[in-house]
């Protein structure tokens, strides 16, 4: 190690203690008959330790939050619910919030074993759509929000199945048919709801 | 608080999933747009940001103005955030960007009215005599030269390597190291006194 630059380059090693014991050595021999280096070499020294003692975090003398909150603008989410499919799946609530009120009511006075069936399809048919956006957005939500949610879905679909169950066992009962459709519409309104998350 | 593990997944490029990284749960609630959230991170790493632009900047007012537009800026990009990195390494790197920047528009307009040449001269005289302890160090890194000072700063305090501080404030790198070899004699002419 002759050339001052070699030196220079192998001062960042020298104060991690890497140098290996020959360039060690060479490096000492250098130092010894070169003023210049060994005063960047201590230089070096003498500085790194006062500066490895420097506090890496310094509060700032006031609360700059107060200045910062409102500047904070509405960030564009990267994933929001196409809107389109929460305004479809609401038209497919609504009709048959209203085609079940209207079957119940007749069902009061004239069974239709048909017609029961073809309404919990379409129950079945909104409820899988918007499971749908819901899972395409839960990625953009918050690892508790999601929990929170899915743990709440998870006790309205055993509802449902609890009451499908029900059902099963007693096809003839009209009030058991109005709590399976009660419990679609929560499952059909939560996943709305859940939904929209993703572009609040 | 508590770090949860994410599905962030690291695209390589290929189609395939790494394994998911563990994020802190503020950082993706903030980043899904929960102000307080931000508000959490802003709390834990304000200081160590402060620390960056008191040193690069060297003044108290605009260290705090550059800290602001620091958070400001993390909050509009936060959904560019993948995860690939710490969320403090992402932050801090987003500072000294947008800190180097502020400083070289600063520098500019300073040189405008007042000679290179002279600054350094006004720097000798105005550094402190009689300093010894780590206070009077960040005193006498404030009045070093902007080039030696933004070298040294990013070099011996933040870890950077000559060749990123090359890429992030555009000199050589043989300069780079150059400035921080003055830096270094600067400081310990004037601590040493």
């Amino acid at each position: 190690m002759n050339d001052c630059r070699d030196v220079r380059e192998a001062i960042p090693s020298l104060l991690a203690g890497n140098l290996g014991p020959e360039t060690r050595a060479q490096l000492d021999a250098h130092l010894a008959r070169c003023q210049a280096c060994r005063d960047d070499v201590e230089t070096a020294i003498w500085v790194g330790e006062r500066t490895r003692a420097l506090p890496r975090a310094i509060a700032p003398a006031r609360d700059l939050w107060t200045g910062i909150a409102p500047r904070l603008g509405r960030r564009t989410r990267r994933f929001a619910a196409p809107w389109w499919g929460l305004a479809a799946a609401a038209i497919v609530l609504m009709a048959l919030s209203s085609a079940a009120t209207v079957a119940l009511v007749r069902r009061t006075v004239q069974p239709d074993p048909g017609g029961f069936a073809q309404l919990e399809l379409g129950f079945q048919n909104a409820a899988r759509e918007l499971g749908e956006v819901y899972r395409e957005s839960r990625g953009t939500l918050a690892p508790g929000t999601r929990a929170v949610l899915e743990r709440n879905l998870e006790v309205i679909e055993r509802a449902l199945a609890e009451a499908r169950a029900a059902l099963d066992a007693d096809p003839s009962n009209r009030a058991l048919e109005a709590v399976v459709v009660a419990a679609y519409k929560r499952k059909i309104a939560f996943l709305e709801r859940a939904s929209a998350f993703g572009e609040s | 608080m508590t770090a949860a593990t994410l599905a962030l997944h690291h695209d390589t490029g290929t189609g395939e999933a790494t394994a998911p990284r563990t994020v802190d749960p503020d950082v993706s609630t903030a980043a899904a747009g929960d102000d307080r959230a931000f508000e959490r991170l802003y709390r834990l790493h304000v200081g160590r940001i402060h620390a960056l632009a008191l040193r690069l900047a060297a003044d108290s007012d605009d260290a705090e103005r550059l800290t602001q537009d620091v958070f400001v800026r993390a909050w509009e990009r936060l959904g560019s955030f993948r995860g690939d990195s710490a969320f403090g390494t992402w932050l801090h790197r987003l500072a000294v960007n947008l800190i180097l920047s502020d400083r070289r528009s600063a520098w500019r307009r300073t040189r405008r009215v007042v000679p290179k040449a002279d600054l350094e001269e006004e720097m000798a005289a105005s550094l402190p005599v009689n300093v010894g302890d780590r206070l009077d160090l960040d005193a006498a890194i404030a009045m070093l030269p902007p080039g030696a000072r933004t070298v040294f700063v990013l070099h011996d305090v933040e870890g950077y390597e000559h060749a990123e501080i090359a890429g992030l404030t555009g000199v050589a790198v043989g300069t780079s190291k150059a400035q921080l070899f003055r830096a270094r004699r600067l400081l310990r002419e004037v601590l040493d006194r």
